[in-house]
């Protein structure tokens, strides 16, 4: 019966002591630290420091190499390789055919052994180039010429990031550059247990700066923001002192209450303006990017070398060692759990992802895609679903003032109107409302069914 | 080759939730009710411990009766029927015989909460919406507040038994009563609770005690009582009569179980709005249907229908106030 929202004053071993804590989160942002940053939200105990002070681990495959035909935004890709061709690492395997047009890029040398349907992370089958790695990463001609972005103009900064297979190139290309105000990197890394971005973020702060200045070269009258949890310190001074004569980028620590990194929540404590949901980022002059996406801009135009690995965290209480991998894009997730020792003898649930938003899954065979984040090995505690008591509390956390129970009632019934009366589109899908509902009932199901009928797009 | 061997569970985000659990919510509603029932037991002697009992037993019983017999999920073990048992004991006064509790017991759990669907569903207070039938059904014995006076020769058996109220007090009449025969309230015995009244209602303090409790566990939220209290008070002190005054108004709030009701009846989860705006609407016709009973109705017993009245209002409140979702409403700064 404890009360979780005491869990911001227990002591984290870890870190500096509360007390130095809250002077420096005072310093920073004076009496507003105590003002609500915005509407809604839960706290959580998001176990980071089960994984957060392991450095990242280079790990090579050991098996083959699948590549999914996934995009962002469930754009269509098709293959342009076939069975028995042979690729090389940086060679374009894949490419999408309907905007944005992002290209997939093989991690490995080898022969393309199949192209067949295999399994994916939310549990969907969908057709895969097969790889069989033959060890020797043979580069292509043409990978890891350098080259310096300041002598570069926008446009062969843009197609070197498209030549990289980065997603964010339709992103970073909008209809007027002089729109652009902000470019927030979103390094909050607001679900649990995930650690990918904070162990990138203080192994290679260099690398992040400069990627930074390179989108901040595309777009002229932009700032950068740096979106950090408060309570990581020591990157917040380290990136303080590192940026201490880069204009125009800044660090703004943020209240660790879940879902502080949402795109709408983000975008309203760093800018103040307030998102309905389907508008873009854009339309209010923001431009959002994950810190991984930076590290691989700079890799793609300063370096050369296009986006071929990426940072797993593999925790939580079902694995025995809990630790960040570095792998090729394409990994099967097996190997990753067997180098993390493996899935502990309670754990009853995977999942890809964190805890809140992530998809459990039945099997650990599945690739490492560009746009994984980890697995979550967790000991569930279930619960069983009991009627609504209708005491509020998922109006009091929803982080987009709506009234879940009430949605939940409509989608039951499939009553579209009433559902569109009380603004279910909206919903951002946090899950804060499952969270926190004492009759444990499935809030974000019934309300992700309704949004789906109304055909709109689920985050 | 698969390295796990065994099934796992695969099921909706999100994968993990607030152990908090509805049970956890009525049990600390049961913890803050029990002040007000202690000081209840100390002022009125053990018979208000028995009707305490009989009626939360009456309660439980009903509900597991019924469950099994529609050959539904049993679920007394969480609380609210216990919940339910003790409020409506705490509505009533120490004389009356047992029959009445367990028979309101019976009545607030079988028709006003299962029959219209359970948990969750009951469409008026049930505590509440019993104490109103008995009232109806039963008015000479509902309205007995008369105790027995004892000497001051008696022993602490006697104190135990007829509790500190029937030795101490010198008369029986209720403070609403005697005001309305023109006597002034005495304040400070109406807030700790040494005057005559049904078990749960008489010691402000106690009750606050408890309110304060689920204030801080974030279980009631302080708009409908602090809005309801708030009205309520205006209206006494706009439309009281000749003889208004601070003590006058104070006096009414602190008596008639109005501080049981604003507090642990009117925040009743399912009886009231779920929305801000529709909460804050919902306290101020409380406190406007209370203050109308109280200054113009017969009896003194305003607070009672008042409740059950506008928790017949609530859907249409809800209806009226949804809240506007992130980004509808206007932007600070005018954006």
């Amino acid at each position: 019966m404890f009360y979780h929202r005491w869990y911001n004053l227990s002591l984290n071993v870890k870190e500096i002591s509360i007390k130095t804590n809250l002077t420096y989160k005072f310093k920073k942002r004076g009496v507003t630290m105590f003002k609500k940053a915005f509407p809604g939200g839960i706290d959580i105990l998001d176990y980071k420091e089960l994984s957060e002070d392991e450095n990242i681990v280079e790990l090579l495959p050991q098996g083959e190499i699948v590549f999914p035909m996934l995009q962002y935004k469930d754009e269509k890709t098709v293959p342009t390789v076939k069975k028995g061709d042979k690729v090389l690492v940086g060679q374009i395997i894949a490419e999408g055919i309907d905007p944005p047009l992002t290209n997939l890029i093989s991690s490995v040398s080898g022969e393309v052994k199949a192209i067949e349907d295999r399994l994916i992370e939310d549990g969907n089958t969908i057709e895969s180039v097969i790889i069989e790695n033959d060890k020797a990463y043979t580069t292509i001609d043409g990978y890891g010429v350098t080259s310096n972005y300041k002598n570069l103009s926008k446009q062969e900064i843009r197609s070197k990031i498209k030549e990289a297979g980065i997603p964010s190139y339709m992103k970073l290309t909008p209809k007027k550059d002089e729109d652009v105000e902000y470019i927030i990197i979103n390094g909050t890394e607001c679900e649990s247990y995930l650690n990918n971005d904070y162990r990138l973020m203080v192994e290679e702060t260099e690398k992040l700066i400069e990627g930074t200045k390179i989108v901040l070269k595309l777009f002229d009258k932009a700032k950068a923001i740096i979106a950090i949890n408060d309570k990581r310190t020591n990157l917040i001074s380290k990136l303080e002192g590192l940026l201490a004569n880069e204009e125009p980028i800044e660090v703004k620590p943020l209240k660790g209450k879940y879902p502080f990194g949402a795109t709408r929540p983000l975008v309203y404590q760093i800018t103040g303006h307030k998102l309905m949901s389907e508008m873009d980022p854009i339309e209010k002059g923001c431009i959002i990017s994950g810190p991984e996406t930076v590290v691989s801009i700079y890799n793609g135009v300063s370096l050369g070398i296009p986006l071929i690995e990426k940072v797993i965290t593999i925790s939580g209480e079902g694995i025995k060692e809990p630790a960040n991998f570095k792998v090729k894009i394409g990994t099967s997730f097996s190997e990753l759990v067997e180098a993390a020792g493996g899935l502990a003898e309670e754990a009853n649930k995977i999942i890809y992802g964190g805890p809140m938003m992530g998809h459990a899954s039945h099997s650990v065979d599945v690739p490492v895609s560009q746009e994984s984040t980890g697995m979550t090995g967790l000991q569930e505690e279930i619960f069983s679903e009991g009627p609504c008591i209708r005491c509020g509390k998922c109006r009091q956390v929803c982080p987009v003032n709506l009234v879940p129970s009430k949605l939940k009632q409509y989608a039951d019934v499939k009553d579209q109107d009433s559902f569109m009366k009380y603004h279910g589109i909206e919903c951002c899908n946090c899950g804060s409302c499952a969270f926190i509902c004492p009759s444990k009932i499935s809030l974000v199901q019934s309300i992700q069914y309704m949004k789906k009928e109304r055909g709109a797009y689920s985050e | 080759m698969p390295i796990v061997s065994k099934l796992y569970r695969v099921s909706y985000a999100p994968h993990k939730t607030s152990p908090y659990t509805s049970k956890n919510i009525m049990q600390d509603v049961a913890i803050a009710l029990t002040p007000a029932g202690l000081f209840g037991i100390y002022n009125f002697g053990l018979r208000a411990l028995l009707i305490i009992l009989v009626s939360v037993t009456a309660c439980v019983a009903t509900e597991y009766i019924y469950l099994r017999a529609t050959k539904k999920a049993v679920t007394p073990s969480d609380y609210s029927a216990v919940v339910t048992g003790m409020l409506l004991a705490y509505t009533l006064p120490v004389n009356i015989p047992l029959w009445i509790p367990a028979f309101g017991g019976g009545f607030a759990i079988l028709v006003v909460k299962m029959l219209y669907g359970g948990l969750g569903k009951n469409f008026m207070n049930p505590a509440l919406a019993a104490r109103c039938f008995l009232l109806i059904s039963f008015p000479t014995i509902m309205v007995d507040y008369g105790v027995e006076k004892l000497g001051n020769g008696e022993g602490l058996l006697s104190r135990l038994h007829s509790g500190t109220f029937a030795l101490d007090a010198v008369s029986s009449a209720t403070p609403l009563e005697a005001a309305r025969a023109g006597e002034r309230f005495e304040l400070m015995k109406m807030f700790t609770g040494h005057i005559n009244g049904t078990i749960g209602e008489v010691s402000a303090l106690a009750l606050l005690i408890g309110a304060i409790f689920l204030l801080g566990r974030k279980i009631i939220s302080i708009r409908i009582p602090l809005t309801y209290l708030a009205t309520f008070s205006a209206f006494i002190a706009i439309f009281g009569g000749d003889h208004v005054s601070l003590n006058f108004v104070l006096g009414h709030v602190l008596g008639g179980g109005l501080f049981l009701a604003a507090f642990f009846m009117a925040t009743d989860y399912a009886t009231s709005p779920d929305t801000v705006m529709g909460q804050v609407v919902y306290g101020v016709i409380l406190g406007l249907l209370t203050g109308v009973f109280r200054v113009l109705g017969a009896s003194t017993e305003g607070v009672a229908y008042a409740i059950i009245i506008v928790n017949l209002l609530t859907p249409l409140i809800e209806k009226v106030t949804v809240p506007k979702p992130f980004g509808k409403e206007k932007a600070r700064n005018g954006r």
